[in-house]
């Protein structure tokens, strides 16, 4: 994370960097009779319409929360925008989209996908859709692909007929406030016997931060009609939470067919809590394919290390550094930030090696000189020449508070735990990141005894844990469970000599916790060449240097260039060479006593193109890049049902979910068989590491007199590491004995010998891993369009790359 | 010198040694044969041999074109020219044969070869060891009979083109059409520059491939060793004749 290290100053007014969100309407937070007149009245919507939103309100006021499922107690109603209108008037022609709208969308590749496979797309932004187009043949076939608000207005009669008839708002609170807020969303009737050849795709964009999305989707497929529908949704990373609910209603008449299939990649913090049901009438066949893929994003640094930018990280609300009209540092809350995608980038470094990538219009502040009058400037990149005069960050102030330790204590006699960090807690984990690894049941620190920093560490091991270390040769060892829980789990000091990683609550501790830090690592990895007063710390794990950089940085030391050895051996025996790669990063001397420091540029290089991000702070056009923590969570609630109402009907409910750290993915499927000789099929696939959790939820309902049911459900779950879990909760309701049902479930983990048995063929862990997960979740990707299979593949190997080590 | 050699092995499987003292060697150009009966070790020091994490090498050598492997991991092994059919191949569903042995091939070759130049290739040995042509798009071992496994091991090996191949219980499960076919896969990837090290229990697989070497294992050493009589012996004695601790009972064979 080279970029990490650096001030990045920022001056959005002067160089036309603008705040993204321009809305036609945007209503202020928060759920109320008022807000929902306004909705219905900006849309002209007619009076049964607003009746039924405002009943569907007071049902959302009095039903209670699910309390089964996930966690949902975070969710503020009150801190939500209820409505947003981005644009004037729904486009036809792509080009009359709004321009900052169309590039999102373009972007995430929408017009390319219509033309090569569609049947007709639609593309929602925040509470409106703002393209809608079906082709010219399905149209005058008399197919209906309408957003759902043009829906109600050119087909009120058959709109009236059928909405909120499969989904009424008393069935759940979520769809309730649908029902009360719904805006946008698809309007598809395929009339008797038509058969839509290729999908229609419906794509739904949150954008604004605690913004709630709540579109509203109907789709009929008359007698013998058949249709395929492809939904796919995104959103950007915030730091408050945003809301989707969405309500999915099908109508499956006798003999048709109809397909929805839903690839969602939520990239954090959005509350997905949907509720999509089916009425499969006679000989009607209804699938649900349904892909959670919440953890597959850019913005997960954890999975993807080096490839992200820092600022990617950062999120509204979190505090950075930002400088005053005196060239004072102080502390500044993020107001927003916002995606502004692949862009041309140049590094610039300065002589004292601080390094930094942005666009070549960023500005940098730059020192000048005029006659008598010396004045500073902001500076586009592009305009600074080598031995320009740049202001990076020097002392930065202290602002930082000891991290509450939160540790379950129960059952503990042996081992005391400090309620909150201190200089010497952080001063051993210094020690730690240096020397120490953990095992299931034993911390070990490679500190001999004869290491000046060891009656230190055995004295604070002692006053800190009231633990004594057993000595074995070189290493001091210290068996307790609970003090590798404390130190891997509560910490987050993860990881091996080569992966481990600075924690990201470290950049907010007092400055003299994290110098302890500091110096608890200098103490196990530090040292002072010959001939030379400054320190240099040396290590395998690049990555762990350049975060110790940026570290020193905080607290105003001077590191310099971490510079990268290599040492080769030959092997015995061969004339193999084995590498061996040490970096070192050298301390320049002395200390920042200013804020803000001039040092000249000493290298300006075009590096390709990368993801760009803006960040706006509040009272402030510039800021510090800083320290940041990685705030995730994210949960799916959303288990798409069939009723099957007539004789021979049959559904399939096929879905995956893939749960990465801090998320819970709570899915599954229904299928309540009402009519005889009705068959359904559940497939549930999930996928779990890091810390994730899915849940399996399913519900098979057999009603009395429907005889000769056939249901298959299959739940299988893989679980990538020893923190992630997997639940399955099936539940049935059989009421009629003549009924065949089939219930597998499996929780597997990779088995060694699958890895094995593709490593003896040359593949490398990570690639092995990768294809068996890929294996896992074949059943799915097959049945996915040909762009979704492919990116899902990408992804799923980007996911597997971190996952070793 | 020899393309690989196994000096003085002992092999640990969860804290118990199963694999005792294992010398033998294999010449470029050679098919050396390891019989021994059930539970000898042969398959403990074919896995130890490919690496696998849980067969732990406690002491002792493996060297493989004078290059020393006894830790290298089963990726390193296998691109250094290592190969192992498995008498248990895994199953991976979701995964086709075809998809995975052209990574398996790219990844040993460190080359891109293209799709349909690959299929080509894939198609030819398929039919040359009459599996039909459906086998590439299945996925790995994934229902399939004990013998269409065996057969899949040995496509691997024609396709991946080791140096030296380990060939484990290769002839087991098989009917006599089966056994032929396999058989003949096997020596057509024979030549002077690659070794094959064919485990067996039986010597019904050595009628048709001759071995230069045979080997015995018994208890976990290599209790006796010699040329191809030595498995006619076997045939017609049994076991029973090699003592445990490698001397034979009666040279008058």
């Amino acid at each position: 994370m080279a970029e990490l290290d650096l001030l990045n100053l920022d001056y959005e007014d002067k160089y036309g960097f603008r705040d993204p969100e321009v809305y036609v309407k945007k209503l202020q937070k928060g759920l109320s009779a008022e807000v929902v007149r306004e909705i219905s009245e900006t849309k002209g919507e007619p009076e049964w319409m607003l009746k039924f939103r405002l009943k569907a309100l007071d049902i959302f006021y009095r039903k209670k929360m699910p309390q089964w499922g996930a966690d949902l107690s975070a969710i503020n109603f009150d801190d939500i925008i209820y409505y947003i209108k981005p644009s004037e008037r729904k486009a036809t022609n792509w080009e009359d989209v709004p321009e900052k709208i169309k590039q999102t969308f373009e972007k995430l590749g929408i017009p390319e996908a219509e033309r090569k496979f569609l049947g007709g797309s639609g593309a929602q932004y925040e509470s409106e859709v703002v393209y809608h187009k079906l082709r010219e043949d399905l149209e005058k076939k008399g197919v209906v692909f309408l957003d759902t608000d043009t829906g109600l207005k050119e087909y009120e009669s058959l709109f009236k007929q059928h909405f909120g008839t499969v989904v009424p708002p008393h069935d759940n609170k979520f769809a309730a406030l649908n029902s009360a807020a719904w805006s946008g969303g698809s309007f598809i009737y395929v009339p008797k016997n038509v058969k839509v050849d290729m999908p229609l795709q419906a794509y739904f964009r949150i954008n604004a931060q605690s913004m709630g999305q709540f579109e509203r989707t109907l789709i009929m497929a008359d007698e013998g009609a058949s249709v395929t529908y492809v939904e796919a949704c995104t959103a950007p990373m915030y730091s408050t939470n945003s809301l989707h609910a969405a309500v999915v209603e099908l109508i499956a008449m006798k003999n048709s067919k109809i397909r929805y299939t839903t690839i969602q990649n939520w990239s954090s913090n959005v509350y997905n809590l949907v509720t999509k049901r089916a009425f499969a009438y006679e000989h009607a066949f209804v699938e649900w394919i349904d892909g959670n893929l919440g953890c597959l994003s850019g913005d997960a640094q954890v999975f993807l290390n080096s490839n992200l930018k820092p600022i990617s990280e950062v999120q509204a609300g979190d505090s950075i550094f930002a400088m005053d009209g005196y060239f004072n540092l102080e502390k500044r809350k993020v107001a927003s930030k916002k995606f502004s995608g692949k862009q041309k980038i140049f590094k610039l470094k300065t002589l004292n090696h601080r390094e930094i990538k942005a666009t070549a219009s960023h500005p940098f502040l730059i020192f000048r000189k005029l006659g008598k009058f010396s004045f500073a400037e902001w500076t586009p990149l592009d305009k600074i020449k080598i031995g320009d005069l740049i202001a990076i960050s020097g002392h930065i102030p202290d602002s930082g508070e000891p991290l509450k330790i939160t540790f379950s204590k129960k059952g503990i006699k042996e081992l005391k735990i400090p309620d909150e960090t201190n200089d010497d807690l952080l001063w051993l984990m210094g020690v730690y990141i240096g020397d120490g690894y953990c095992d299931k049941n034993r911390v070990y620190f490679a500190v001999p005894e004869t290491d000046k920093a060891c009656p230190k560490l055995v004295r604070l091991l002692k006053e800190i844990f009231g633990v004594a270390g057993e000595r074995k040769g070189v290493v001091l060892r210290i068996a307790s469970v609970d003090l590798v829980r404390f130190i891997k789990q509560t910490l987050g000091f993860y990881g091996t000599a080569q992966t481990k990683r600075i924690p990201g609550w470290i950049f907010t501790i007092p400055k003299s916790q994290r110098l302890a830090l500091l110096d608890g690592y200098i103490a196990a990895d530090g040292y002072i060449r010959e001939n030379h007063t400054n320190i240099s710390i040396t290590s395998s794990n690049r990555q762990l240097l350049s975060e110790v950089k940026m570290l020193a940085i905080t607290c105003g030391l001077n590191p310099m260039k971490i510079s990268t050895w290599t040492r080769r051996e030959l092997k015995p025996l061969g004339k193999e060479i084995k590498e061996y790669t040490h970096h070192f990063l050298y301390f320049g001397e002395g200390k920042f006593e200013k804020d803000v420091v001039f040092c000249p540029v000493s290298d300006i290089t075009f590096c390709g193109e990368e993801d760009t991000w803006d960040i706006e702070v509040e009272d402030s056009h510039n800021f510090v890049a800083n320290g940041f923590i990685v705030h995730n969570s994210n949960i799916t609630m959303k288990y798409p049902s069939v009723y099957l109402l007539g004789r021979n009907a049959k559904a399939d409910i096929l879905s995956v979910a893939f749960a990465g750290k801090g998320q819970h993915q709570d899915a599954g499927g229904k299928a309540l068989h009402f009519a005889p000789d009705t068959t359904s099929t559940i497939i549930s696939k999930s996928i779990s590491k890091g810390g994730g959790r899915t849940s399996y939820r399913g519900l098979l309902h057999v009603e009395k007199g429907a005889t000769g049911v056939k249901s298959n459900v299959r739940c299988d779950a893989l679980i990538l590491d020893e923190a992630s879990r997997s639940d399955t909760y099936p539940y049935m309701k059989i009421e009629e004995q003549d009924t065949t049902i089939t219930h597998e479930a499996t929780v597997g983990k990779i088995g060694e010998d699958k890895i094995f048995y593709l490593m003896s063929r040359g593949l490398t862990e990570q690639q092995a891993i990768a294809m068996i997960v890929l294996g896992f979740v074949e059943q799915f990707t097959k049945e996915l369009p040909m762009e979704y299979a492919v990116e899902l593949n990408r992804l799923i190997r980007l996911e597997m790359a971190g996952s070793v080590g | 010198m020899a393309l690989l050699e196994i000096n003085n092995l002992k092999v640990q499987v969860e804290g118990q040694e199963i694999v005792k003292d294992a010398t033998l060697s294999v010449e470029a150009g050679q098919v050396a044969a390891l019989m021994g009966p059930n539970g000898s070790g042969k398959s403990t020091l074919a896995y130890s041999l490919m690496g696998h994490p849980k067969y732990k090498v406690t002491s002792g050598s493996i060297i493989l074109g004078g290059k020393e492997i006894t830790t290298a991991t089963p990726t390193e092994r296998a691109k250094a020219g290592l190969f192992l059919s498995f008498q248990y191949p895994s199953e991976i569903p979701g995964v086709s044969v075809e998809n995975f042995l052209r990574e398996a091939y790219n990844s040993v070759r460190e080359k891109k070869i293209g799709v349909m130049e690959f299929h080509k290739q894939l198609a030819e040995n398929m039919g040359l060891l009459g599996i039909p042509e459906s086998f590439a798009g299945r996925h790995i071992n994934e229902g399939f009979s004990g013998g269409e496994k065996k057969k899949m091991e040995i496509l691997q090996m024609s396709i991946l083109a080791p140096r030296m191949a380990l060939l484990d219980e290769t002839d087991s499960g098989l009917d006599v059409d089966a056994l032929r076919t396999v058989a003949e896969g096997i020596k057509r990837t024979l030549n002077h520059e690659r070794g094959v090290l064919l485990i067996t229990h039986y010597q019904r697989i050595l009628e048709y491939i001759k071995p230069d070497k045979v080997y015995i294992m018994k208890s976990g050493r290599i209790a006796a060793a010699g040329n191809a009589d030595l498995s006619v012996m076997v045939e017609k004695k049994g076991y029973d004749w090699v003592t445990d601790n490698g001397h034979v009972q009666s040279k008058a064979a």
